[in-house]
């Protein structure tokens, strides 16, 4: 009987020593060529039970209507292994007092071709990130909330790796509030300080999820700053004729800063993963 | 009455002790400082202080990195009037040095930010500064108050010439992995590096895809494969599909993925797809985001078969990659 045959599988009782040994020598080779052309992971992706999600929303758990919202997600590996997680695949979403879903993180869905980055955690390891969770929904009006983090897993079809909900308070609005909530987002952009544990983008991604009169200074500062088309798209988000006529002046300008204006003209309004997804 | 007289007793005494010790010291000079130097100093040559020249000492200037920053040596002269009424230049001996960044906006120099220093050089951490700007360091020179009275000169400033700080570009962008896991899925892996040898550096990146299908059988942005029932592929997909990843993560994976299918007959299903960088400021760019300077990487066609090469299979080609799935 040839090789080719055995190949097929045929099976045999006449194999020599000789060609066995030069057989499991064909195919050990065979496999380290294969995980080197095709680099097969020696590191499994997470599964259901692997991980534990802590979200942390505020400090004191209440906020006043109105106010930014940044959470504090941490992902545990609780196996014993090292595994694999999609950086990506963390998602929110936010529910009313009663249980009533009020708006979700929408999940890939229908993805032919999927680009993604991961991150592998060993035993114990967290990986943390921030999210802007009125990036998602904006607390305009008082009352208790539940805001649920889901981590998710690859592919197509992904599971829930783990998920927490906590609760939020919001308090009546108080224009002194968001002024002082957002003033301490700001003040480091505009010193060039540091940044402390929430880095610019998040904090400028929080300031464009305020829907207020009151953010409009802010967001107007980094629109003439920086030529922040986001920061002229969160004017038009805001909705108020204040904000439409602050947008307006900035489009008439013919530096970078009324390019922006008017590129944030043709920009969706529509929240997206980018609004929630911080540093 | 009588305390009266000797408080006037006693105020005379103090005026007259204190004329007796101005008329003392007539006899010759007070100390007496002067920073700069004037006709009746004979002998003096003080003037301002003279500042050591401020230099960039770095190669590219890239955000997110400590720019340094050089300084020559200062110098000084102060002129010193002594008690025999002679004048004497007196070399100071220590300055303090205190350091700003300046940001060229609207033709002027503003200062933006206080950066760390002495009077042997300064350090300037970009991080937080916005790319594209031009800049340049500020450096204060005082001269230190322990002289007498009127010893002070006036801050000396120098500049370093200005520069315009660069954001780091994505870099060796290529193909590391590439895998058949099964099920015809195509799993592809993606490395790039920073033009400032950071990586880590690439957080206001976005590295993305751009995939484009036929689009004949788009819709409301959704790609029908079916192709009108010319295909037995039934899924319906996002078209454009943009998908990123930040910069800073340095690799990126791409499944291609499976279409659902009705049947068996010969099908076929072509995609462009193109990987993109671009940059941006505060945060790196959404994916989505055509209004941002996408810059292409690489570029790809992606093909779906459904064939019959002696039993039907499903066969997906991208590049020179291809995997195969029996039907």
């Amino acid at each position: 009987m040839d090789s080719s045959r055995h190949f097929e599988g045929k099976p045999t009782h006449r194999l020599s020593v000789a060609r066995a040994v030069s057989l499991a020598i064909v195919l050990g080779v065979s496999v380290l060529v294969m995980m080197g052309t095709y680099g097969m992971a020696d590191v499994r992706y997470a599964e259901p039970g692997d991980l534990t999600c802590s979200l942390l929303l505020t400090s004191s758990g209440a906020i006043t209507a109105g106010e930014p919202v940044i959470a504090r997600v941490e992902i545990v590996n609780r196996s014993s292994e090292t595994i694999r997680i999609w950086s990506g695949g963390t998602f929110l979403d936010v529910y009313g007092s009663d249980g009533t879903l009020l708006a979700s993180m929408p999940r890939p869905r229908n993805v032919m071709d999927f680009m993604y980055s991961t991150r592998d955690l060993a035993p114990g390891e967290s990986y943390s990130k921030l999210l802007i969770v009125t990036g998602l929904y904006q607390f305009a009006t008082p009352g208790t909330y539940g805001v649920r983090v889901q981590q998710l897993g690859l592919p197509r079809e992904p599971a829930v790796l783990c998920e927490n909900t906590v609760s939020i308070q919001v308090l009546p609005y108080s224009s002194s509030q968001l002024e002082a909530a957002c003033d301490e987002l700001f003040m480091p952009m505009r010193r060039h300080s540091s940044f402390g544990d929430v880095p610019l983008s998040t904090r400028a991604k929080a300031l464009y999820s305020v829907r207020d009169d009151v953010v409009l200074p802010y967001l107007d500062w980094m629109a003439r700053e920086w030529g922040d088309r986001y920061a002229c798209r969160a004017m038009r988000r805001v909705r108020t004729s204040r904000a439409e006529a602050l947008l307006a002046a900035l489009t008439t300008r013919t530096d970078r800063v009324g390019d922006a204006a008017r590129q944030a003209l043709e920009m969706p309004l529509t929240s997206t993963s980018w609004d929630v997804e911080g540093e | 009455m009588r305390g009266g007289r000797l408080l006037t007793l006693v105020a005379v005494s103090v005026i007259f002790g204190a004329v007796g010790v101005r008329i003392a010291q007539a006899c010759g000079c007070s100390l007496n400082w002067t920073a700069g130097n004037r006709a009746a100093h004979s002998g003096c040559t003080a003037g301002p202080i003279s500042a050591g020249t401020v230099s960039y000492a770095g190669s590219t200037l890239w955000r997110h990195h400590n720019a340094p920053y050089a300084k020559g040596s200062n110098s000084d002269k102060d002129c010193r009037q002594d008690a025999d009424c002679s004048f004497h230049d007196i070399a100071e001996t220590s300055f303090t040095c205190s350091w700003k960044i300046q940001c060229y906006v609207d033709g002027v120099w503003v200062d933006v930010g206080t950066i760390s220093g002495d009077c042997t050089g300064g350090n300037w951490d970009t991080t937080a500064y916005e790319p594209g700007k031009e800049y340049r360091a500020k450096c204060g020179t005082n001269d230190t108050p322990a002289d007498g009275p009127g010893g002070d000169d006036a801050v000396a400033y120098r500049y370093s010439a200005g520069q315009t700080l660069w954001a780091p570009t994505v870099t060796s962008f290529q193909n590391s992995v590439a895998t058949c896991p099964g099920g015809g899925v195509l799993h592809l892996e993606y490395t790039w590096a920073s033009s400032c040898g950071h990586v880590a550096h690439l957080d206001k990146v976005t590295v993305r895809e751009k995939v484009t299908y036929e689009p004949a059988y788009t819709a409301g942005g959704w790609h029908d494969m079916s192709h009108d029932g010319a295909n037995c592929f039934t899924s319906s997909v996002a078209d454009p599909t943009t998908l990123g990843v930040v910069g800073s993560d340095g690799t990126g994976q791409d499944n291609h993925g499976v279409p659902a299918m009705n049947g068996t007959w010969a099908s076929y299903c072509q995609a462009a797809q193109v990987y993109q960088w671009a940059t941006g400021w505060p945060s790196a760019p959404a994916a989505d985001d055509e209004s941002a300077s996408w810059n292409d990487l690489a570029s790809y066609t992606i093909g779906r078969y459904v064939e019959n090469v002696g039993g039907w299979r499903y066969r997906i080609t991208k590049g020179g990659w291809e995997c195969t799935n029996g039907l």
